[in-house]
């Protein structure tokens, strides 16, 4: 009885540090870029990006597969450099920001493609439509802060891109835009 | 892209619209079933021309706005049976008031919660447009001036269609430039009915009318609701026309003294006024 005991209890160690192997990270807004890329009538790519982006990371680092992530961008921080384009991006021709105002992604599996680079599968939810999109994910760096030993900050990068009409944006092709978009995120985490 | 926006923006409604008019001929209760049914509706199928087909169950408000159209023609038509024998002022009048302000709550929930000057402006928009159909209501109204109710909701439409562009809600402008092709398209039958001597020409049934103001309503409300930045003057005053009719029917007025085809024109351009002024304050507001 005792050795069961015993032999619970190292279960219950050994299960508690696997789920202690992944550390959580809050992204840093001040040091998140989510930009896009899509045709404009075949003359030029437009780009833009999103001003108000967070998240948290959950990030096991012996295991990447077993690591999640989960983004949240305001749809009414849009910015493309051109305010009444911006407006007009706001609208339900669009990203219908005050029905939709949240863009959101949540991973849902993880494939590691390399030692710092893996595919991340998640649910991209824009306009209420759900979705999977995948993205090249690439992970930079972790130190501490030059300034604040104490607090740790990593980074990433990473490529995707899905099509907006699929999406509900039908007015894309009205517009002579997309209907693909390419996105391209850069953010920092702070350890929790 | 033009050639499209034309035919599914301008095209189609004014045919529509023509076809209404010349289908619900004449103040029978058939014609007034057809108008209250088929105004609606024919909004409905604009609007999808312009949206393409909504999914369903509809997930924003813009697909669940043909939806509602077809559900409120329907709705109309089964009151302009139901309503044939008693016609009571106040009756129309509480069926304006919800008929209004379901949909709205349908439509908007969301944003309403949320901001609170789009809720506010709603609210005077969905008073007025209510008391406009009190206004207009009942068998003691339309004295004279009867062209003037489709004209103000021509106007409203227009008004509204301008509000949008400047509040950066493209879409929108498509769609209430449609209901003023509808509007516009029912119009112009019935102008040339009138001026070959037919006086009951623009006359409307209660439930007809009752059903044309929703439309336009209906219109005036998603662009409340949705446009990004619409000046919340100019979406009050684009509402306003149709309290010109009611003051011109209030006063029987109807330019009686002037050449015949012209009196419709008059009463049109009048009703047009706060349309006018809210295509202004939208534009100096859009800057």
């Amino acid at each position: 009885m005792k050795r069961l005991i015993l032999a619970t209890a190292l279960a219950g160690m050994f299960m508690t540090g696997a789920a202690f192997a992944a550390d959580s990270y809050e992204i840093d807004p001040t040091h998140a870029w989510v930009g896009f890329k899509t045709s404009h009538a075949g003359w030029a790519k437009a780009h833009g990006a999103f001003k108000a982006v967070s998240g948290t990371i959950s990030f096991d680092k012996d295991d990447v597969t077993k690591s999640t992530v989960e983004i949240a961008l305001e749809a009414a921080s849009i910015d493309t450099n051109d305010e009444k384009r911006n407006t007009h991006l706001k609208s339900p021709d669009f990203l219908n920001a005050e029905e939709f105002p949240q863009i959101t992604f949540k991973s849902t599996s993880i494939e590691k493609t390399g030692d710092k680079t893996a595919k991340v599968t998640g649910d991209l939810t824009l306009l209420g439509t759900s979705k999977p999109v995948v993205l090249d994910v690439t992970w930079n760096a972790e130190s501490a802060l030059p300034w604040d030993a104490n607090t740790i900050k990593t980074g990433f990068s990473a490529t995707g891109s899905f099509n907006g009409v699929d999406f509900g944006i039908t007015k894309m092709t009205d517009f002579g835009i997309g209907p693909e978009i390419a996105l391209d995120i850069d953010f920092e985490a702070i350890k929790k | 892209m033009l050639t499209q926006i034309l035919l599914t923006s301008v095209l189609l409604p004014l045919v529509l619209g023509a076809v209404i008019a010349l289908a619900g001929k004449g103040a029978t209760s058939r014609a007034v079933l057809l108008t209250a049914l088929l105004i609606p509706v024919a909004a409905a199928i604009a609007s999808v021309s312009i949206e393409g087909l909504p999914p369903f169950p509809p997930i924003a408000a813009k697909q669940k706005l043909p939806l509602l159209l077809v559900i409120g023609g329907v709705v109309f038509a089964i009151l302009a049976v139901l309503l044939r024998q008693f016609v009571n002022r106040w009756i129309i009048a509480l069926v304006g008031v919800v008929s209004l302000a379901a949909p709205a709550w349908w439509l908007g929930k969301n944003v309403l919660a949320a901001n609170a000057t789009k809720a506010t402006t709603l609210a005077i928009v969905l008073v007025i447009v209510a008391i406009e159909i009190a206004a207009v209501s009942g068998r003691q109204a339309r004295k004279s001036s009867p062209a003037a109710l489709p004209a103000a909701l021509l106007a409203t439409a227009i008004g509204s269609a301008l509000t949008a562009i400047m509040g950066g809600y493209i879409g929108m402008a498509q769609m209430n430039g449609a209901l003023a092709a509808l509007f516009g398209g029912w119009l112009l039958v019935r102008y040339i009915s009138y001026i070959r001597g037919d006086d009951a020409a623009f006359v409307l049934g209660d439930i007809a009318a009752l059903s044309f103001i929703w439309t336009a309503a209906m219109g005036a409300t998603m662009t409340v609701l949705l446009s990004p930045s619409a000046a919340p003057v100019a979406l009050v005053l684009s509402v306003l026309p149709v309290a010109i009719f009611a003051v011109l029917d209030w006063q029987e007025v109807g330019f009686a003294n002037r050449a015949r085809f012209l009196q419709p024109l008059i009463i049109g351009a009048l009703a047009a006024i706060p349309a006018i002024a809210a295509i202004l304050v939208a534009v100096l507001a859009g800057g």
